[in-house]
């Protein structure tokens, strides 16, 4: 089972933070080579899973990083705002170990009170399994 | 999505549940997995804004506890 288990310091006050990768889904590079549209390089991103997130967010400089268009749109409720129409990607996420996680929801939005550029939420963790050791600092994540 | 709800009713009695691939104000199809519909409009496509979008009567919300996201 691919998997990787980081040790953070203070992971309580920190949080569950893992560096990660935002790249191109496999058709989407395919369909760019075959038009011969330039390929954008990954953009590498730290970011905090969020099991209180319908789904995973990236700022809006990563999506603009990686040149992709939206192909989707939802409707997104925050304790502070409701309804605020963003729009959603499909991505995929590389995670340390080269662990894979595509997804047709990763939402546009800006990020704020953390040195974060990604939440990894409940439609990247309903294809793995998600371990928080507390006593340890220590987060485990398998697919 | 101002062209997806004008064409959601007749769209519900024919697929619901299933994804519409909608680009530029045109219908292109449906498909039973949101992955297909996305992938097509790859193929398509190539690397264009499309909306492929669940056909229910009400859209589906994204819930965030956290402040985290900026939105106002």
């Amino acid at each position: 089972m691919p998997s990787f288990t980081i040790k953070i310091p203070n992971l309580a006050y920190n949080g569950p933070l893992v560096n990660a990768t935002i790249a191109l889904t496999a058709p989407l590079f395919e369909a760019m080579k075959k038009k011969a549209d330039p390929i954008p390089e990954p953009v590498k991103v730290m970011a905090l899973i969020d099991t209180g997130a319908t789904s995973s967010v990236v700022a809006p400089d990563v999506i603009m990083r990686l040149g992709i268009f939206p192909t989707g749109s939802v409707k997104v409720n925050t304790p502070s705002c409701s309804g605020v129409l963003c729009n959603q990607y499909t991505a995929a996420i590389v995670l340390p170990n080269n662990i894979i996680i595509e997804t047709t929801n990763l939402i546009e939005a800006p990020l704020q009170g953390q040195p974060i550029q990604c939440l990894l939420g409940r439609d990247v963790l309903s294809q793995a399994v998600l371990i928080y050791n507390g006593y340890a600092e220590e987060v485990t994540f398998s697919i | 999505m101002r062209y997806f709800n004008t064409i959601r009713h007749e769209l519900l009695g024919r697929a619901r549940g299933e994804y519409v691939l909608i680009k530029d104000d045109v219908l292109i199809g449906t498909w039973r997995s949101k992955i297909d519909a996305i992938n097509s409009g790859y193929e398509r496509f190539g690397n264009t804004p499309f909306l492929v979008k669940k056909i229910l009567e009400f859209d589906e919300t994204a819930s965030f506890t956290s402040n985290l996201i900026a939105l106002t």
